[in-house]
């Protein structure tokens, strides 16, 4: 018995040692599973977009610091919406401000409307045609618009949660054939979807719709689409002579490499780079394109060459031309881009000037 | 992106995609010059630009390709990049019957913008999904036959002659090219010169460096 002692216990360690293995195992492995789930979460970004692993995408620190930076601003912008009559006209200089830090994500939605004063135009509308308006929007059909607009429902923000497995598909279908009967001269237009998703992302269906038409017909976006382009056309000029008057030597190396602006004006200015940058600096342009005008992609596009002029001074065309139309490949930091944006001074004077003289121009033609 | 030795050609070749919307002339292009297919890809705005070089009669051929949106309107952004080109894919959807029935709009759009001597292929794409197929590849063989189109059936998706696609066209070229007297070649090349304002097929002569140049 006492030789068995020795041997049972060293069998009992044993055993108890197996059965601590097997529960370190298991808890290593549930430890593993716990991992693998954070890591399927974390597949995508805070926004719902998908994060892309082969491009080495994660969550970052910044983004979880932008997280605390917003909740910090809460307070501050609680009070703001309450009293927004006296920000928006008394104190506009502080909302200015803090409309370029970029609006708090739970507030976003709120403080759109509030910007593009969208609710007067649902209002005075539902007034005039009924409360049911926008419904009877959707009953008509713009049948040329709709075989497009169909075919952009899952091209438009592809990576994101919601478009991707379709939800919000039907949502942003709806808005787009409402518009294109509500302007049938203007219609649908492949760029448009990108607009309309981003106010879907933050806004009930029929806000989005009413902020859609604002955009296009106060914010003259509509004339960035319709036939024959013509803001787009017009901003073309304006930004070649904006972009040779602000740094001339980058100006002349596109040139010289024949890398005109129409090349990558139509990604960078007809979605108000919604279509260029990766989701959050997209945000933090519209709110402040919002707030400030359509002229403020020209202070994002020359920022981009402000940013990378460097590079670019050292690209052959072929190079350059990819380069600037895949701008969103590059790292580029929401904060520096935006404070580099904002401090550029561009003389609106200018801009109109450059504007009359491109409708001279456009006269002189036709008459000829 | 591509890192291209840009200098590392000895013929440049403009090639253009068109075709309906969401016929899926960016994926034909990202299938041939990447090897890449997205099935989340975005609609494309304006135009978009990629290269590959291909070795044809031993010699690196290089094909600049434009590919372009597909909505009418866009036409009046996209016809500028028709200048100059010296091939066109022509793409439509085979279980789209109404982007084959479009092919008679883009053809007059050619014949309004382009260079007179442009080769263009027919491109019928999305054969992968043959249980949805709506053109008969017969009736896309007669269409090509009656307007004189290079003609082939392709996959994105899956890759089916979308090389072959891309080097037969290319392959086209060059041997008109070749077989072209000297006088006349430069007279096409000085039309296109004159029209877009750069120069596109470039033959690169010994020791005189060249430099290149973009069009639309």
């Amino acid at each position: 018995m006492t030789d068995e002692k020795p041997k049972e216990k060293p069998k009992e360690k044993i055993n108890e040692n197996l059965i601590e293995t097997d529960e370190k195992e298991k808890e290593k492995e549930k430890e593993n599973q716990e991992e693998k789930d954070k890591e399927k979460l974390f597949d995508y970004d805070r926004y719902g977009f998908l994060l892309d692993k082969k491009l080495g995408q994660k969550r970052t620190t910044s983004e979880l610091k932008n997280v605390q930076r917003e909740v910090e601003r809460g307070t501050k912008w609680r009070e703001m919406m309450d009293q927004w009559e006296k920000y928006a006209t008394k104190k506009s200089g502080v909302l200015k401000r803090r409309i370029r830090k970029g609006i708090p994500d739970s507030f976003r939605g709120e403080a759109w409307m509030k910007i593009s004063q969208s609710e007067i135009l649902r209002d005075r509308m539902r007034k005039k045609e009924g409360a049911d308006f926008y419904l009877k929007l959707l009953e008509e059909e713009n049948e040329e618009a709709n075989a497009i607009i169909e075919r952009d429902l899952n091209r438009t923000f592809p990576k994101h949660e919601n478009y991707r497995v379709g939800s919000e598909q039907k949502r942003l279908s709806r808005i787009l054939r409402a518009w294109s009967v509500y302007n049938k001269t203007v219609g649908y237009c492949q760029g448009m979807a990108f607009v309309a998703a981003l106010l879907l992302f933050y806004l009930e269906e029929e806000d989005a719709f009413w902020t859609f038409v604002v955009l296009m017909e106060q914010y003259h976006m509509s004339r960035l689409y319709s036939i024959g382009f013509p803001l787009f056309q017009q901003q073309l000029y304006q930004w070649d002579k904006l972009f040779e008057k602000l740094d001339k030597k980058v100006f002349l190396h596109f040139q010289e490499q024949s890398v005109m602006s129409q090349m990558y004006g139509s990604r960078w200015f007809l979605t108000i780079f919604a279509n260029t940058f990766s989701f959050p600096i997209v945000l933090r342009i519209f709110d402040i394109f919002l707030h400030e005008g359509i002229e403020f992609v020209f202070h994002v596009a020359f920022a981009i060459i402000k940013l990378f002029r460097k590079q670019m001074l050292e690209m052959q065309f072929e190079q350059l031309v990819q380069f600037v139309q895949n701008i969103n490949l590059q790292p580029i930091d929401e904060d520096e881009l935006i404070s580099t944006a904002t401090s550029i001074s561009i003389k609106y004077k200018d801009l109109a000037r450059w504007a009359d003289e491109y409708h001279l121009q456009q006269e002189e033609q036709k008459e000829k | 992106m591509t890192v291209d030795l840009q200098d590392d050609y000895d013929y440049l070749f403009k090639i253009v995609l068109i075709g309906d919307s969401g016929v899926g002339k960016s994926n034909l292009l990202s299938r041939f010059c990447r090897n890449e297919f997205n099935l989340e890809s975005k609609s494309t705005i304006g135009v978009e630009f990629a290269t590959k070089a291909i070795q044809i009669d031993g010699k690196t051929v290089k094909a600049q390709i434009w590919d372009t949106a597909g909505q009418e309107r866009y036409r009046a952004i996209t016809s500028a990049y028709y200048r100059g080109a010296v091939g066109a894919l022509l793409i439509y959807d085979i279980t789209k019957h109404p982007s084959f029935e479009n092919l008679e709009r883009w053809l007059q759009e050619l014949r309004d913008n382009a260079d007179s001597n442009i080769v263009i292929m027919l491109v019928g794409n999305k054969i992968d999904l043959r249980h949805l197929r709506s053109v008969p590849t017969e009736q896309a063989r007669k269409f090509s036959e009656d307007h004189k189109l290079l003609f082939i059936e392709t996959s994105a998706l899956d890759s089916t002659n979308v090389e072959l696609a891309f080097q037969t066209i290319l392959n086209d070229i060059y041997k008109l090219m070749m077989k072209k007297p000297d006088d006349e070649e430069k007279q096409i090349k000085q039309s296109i010169q004159t029209s877009g304002g750069t120069q596109v097929v470039i033959q690169k002569e010994p020791d005189t460096p060249i430099k290149k140049k973009g069009c639309c």
